[in-house]
């Protein structure tokens, strides 16, 4: 160690140098203050052993100097000291000495007192080293904030402006919260929406937001279906994300007339679907995990599609307005958040962001994403993309399916691939899928394997249900189901004629009618209805035909 | 300690108490990796809260352990049994 050791009698300084040098330290002397300092200066010593009592400059002026020259850097100076009375020893330490030893000097006294203080020296060196490397990583973390958070405002720029049909809101925090808002319209006059929100903040959540933009916009432009959307940048995040690395999400279309919903989500919070009024009708909740975390054969494509009234409304957000903290800790919660949308609000969706900012009273540090989509027409330009149905060729595929076939997975999604190669059917994927599955499994489970739909009416009867389902179709030893369908154009719109038939015992067609009214079941045939332009049961139940056109 | 790891028999039960988020990433991983059980049990008669990163957390555990790994999530409070519900995690998970 190097000790500065600063008195004006010369045989004291040798006196110490001595002691010193003999337990292996280096030794400057400086024979005043100012000299002390000086060579303070030139010399950076560990450790200053001082007089108080010197010419020019004394010890109490030379210490404060010294102190005041290192700034945060600790370096032990003790006070030599003849002087013995409290005031005195008191000021040495007030002035920034660290101890005192008084004179004469005790040899192991002056020992113990510099091991002590050069541990003392250690440790302060070693926070201080620890210091700048924190404040190095934070100004990194500050860096790569920034570059997170351009990346999103990039990806996010190219998204449409609010329209008559959308408002958003997407806090604008200085780091980047991982979730992702994008809207784009549709070549058929629709709208799409997406609203992604990725694990962990900042950069590492900026990486997964790039391909899904890029898939984002890709796909809209072509007019793809929902569920292609979602299985396409399921499949990205999949291959390029690490296991624990996924975005909980919705992707939703509104159809330009804006009568139409569809909507595919993982792991996001429940949407809202409100009348008018800005009163609640009804709660969607995510059926999905997250994108991201299946591998493409496991991936789950089903898409629910929505009637939606004139002027309904659709919030869609991420968890960060449900788990909002307030200062004491406490989350805003859905009890709070149902409460903007009970019709008393005459704007539920400002009324909500200011009730937020009130709650968590941190005005700018709020994490808030949000869309509202209202539903009427989307007023966009669509002549321009319109497909040219000229150019297409009629087709007809056929399915016979035998109960080995039946007894696999379902065949819907295998069919709909193959019509969906047909461009201009392959916006229309979703729908098609609702349509054909819903009459697929009418005719396997009610026809062939002749299940009562009443049994599906109570929660355990449910169970049963599936129960008898699977017993049935294990145990199938001849019976069938026949899909036709048939694509033809007259160069102003595309026909589909579907056409479903079954071995089963089939059923009285004007009582299926009635039961369509019930809640439990029903829902599935008249949302079929109004999704075609014409369901017609025939063969004493036992064949449906649907039609479908294609503007 | 906000993970609490106990054997009894095969079975490993991990608790978790308090808020399950990636603060603890390294002491939930701690709590699975290399040990021999037959079955596991995440108790989360404790856990307050969840967010994203714990669900990867999750996610990890079972791709470490495998597909056949039998993995149970128990005593959820109903928000995060919602959590749970929303991401579909039953399709990986036992949710008791």
């Amino acid at each position: 160690m190097k000790i500065l050791v600063v008195d004006d009698t010369e045989a004291n300084r040798k006196l110490l140098s001595w002691i010193l040098e003999d337990d292996g330290h280096d030794v400057v002397e400086a024979a005043n203050g100012q000299e002390a300092v000086d060579l303070f200066k030139s010399n950076q010593p560990d450790m200053v052993l001082m007089d108080v009592m010197m010419p020019i400059m004394d010890g109490y002026e030379a210490t404060a100097a010294i102190k005041d020259y290192l700034g945060e850097t600790h370096i032990p100076i003790i006070f030599l000291t003849a002087l013995s009375d409290d005031a005195s020893l008191a000021k040495c330490l007030a002035i920034g000495g660290d101890d005192f030893l008084s004179k004469p000097i005790n040899e192991q006294v002056l020992q113990a007192k510099i091991k002590a203080h050069s541990r003392i020296r250690d440790l302060n060196e070693q926070v201080g080293a620890k210091n700048e490397e924190l404040k190095r990583l934070h100004a990194y973390n500050i860096r790569e904030q920034e570059i997170a958070k351009a990346v999103f405002d990039r990806a996010m720029a190219a998204s449409m402006q609010d329209s008559t049909n959308t408002r958003h809101y997407v806090s604008a925090a200085a780091t980047f919260n991982g979730d992702l808002l994008l809207t784009a319209p549709s070549p058929s006059g629709g709208l799409y929406t997406l609203l992604a929100d990725f694990t962990g903040h900042g950069l590492p959540a900026a990486i997964g937001a790039l391909p899904v933009s890029q898939i984002f916009y890709d796909n809209t432009n072509e007019g793809k279906a929902v569920s292609d959307i979602a299985r396409e940048i399921n499949r990205a995040l999949e291959k390029f994300l690490p296991d624990d690395m996924f975005a909980v999400a919705a992707i939703a279309e509104l159809n330009s007339e804006g009568n139409r919903f569809s909507i595919w989500s993982g792991g996001l919070p429940d949407i809202l679907i409100t009348d008018a009024k800005g009163k609640l009708k009804t709660t969607l909740q995510s059926t999905h995990m997250p994108l991201g975390v299946l591998p493409d054969e496991e991936f789950e494509r089903d898409v629910k599609i929505y009637d939606m009234e004139l002027d309904d409304h659709v919030y869609i957000y991420s968890d960060g307005i449900p788990e909002a903290l307030n200062p004491q800790g406490e989350m805003y919660g859905e009890e709070r958040l149902l409460k903007m949308f009970d019709g008393s609000q005459k704007d539920p969706f400002v009324r909500l962001i200011y009730d937020i900012k009130q709650f968590t009273g941190s005005g700018q540090n709020d994490d808030i994403t949000i869309i509202e989509l209202v539903c009427k027409p989307t007023e966009m330009d669509e002549a321009a993309l319109q497909p040219n149905h000229s150019k297409q060729l009629p087709w007809k595929v056929e399915l016979d399916l035998k109960p080995e076939d039946l007894r696999g997975t379902s065949p819907v999604s295998t069919l709909i691939d193959m019509m969906g190669v047909s461009t201009i059917i392959s916006a229309h994927k979703d729908f098609l899928h609702t349509i054909m599955s819903e009459l697929f499994s009418n005719a396997l489970e009610h026809g062939v394997l002749g299940l009562s739909s009443e049994l599906k009416l109570s929660e355990d009867g449910y169970l049963d249900y599936y129960q008898q389902r699977s017993e049935r179709l294990d145990a199938l030893n001849d019976g069938f189901v026949k899909i036709a369908v048939e694509f033809t154009t007259n160069g102003e719109q595309g026909n589909l004629a579907i056409q479903i038939k079954d071995s089963g015992e089939g059923f009285d067609i004007n009582n299926m009618r009635k039961s369509c009214d019930d809640e439990a079941f029903g829902r599935g045939v008249s949302l079929i209805e109004t999704l075609c332009e014409s369901v017609e049961y025939s063969e004493g139940g036992t064949r449906v035909d649907v039609k479908y056109t294609i503007h | 300690m906000p993970v609490e790891c106990a054997q009894d028999g095969g079975a490993l039960t991990i608790s978790i108490v308090g808020r399950f988020d990636f603060e603890m990433v390294q002491e939930f991983r701690t709590a699975y990796a290399d040990k021999d059980a037959s079955s596991y049990v995440i108790d989360m008669r404790g856990t307050e809260h969840m967010d994203s990163s714990a669900l990867g957390m999750l996610l990890n555990m079972r791709k470490s352990l495998g597909e056949a790994a039998n993995i149970s999530i128990i005593n959820c409070r109903p928000q995060i049994k919602k959590i749970l519900t929303i991401s579909r995690f039953d399709k990986k998970f036992k949710i008791e």
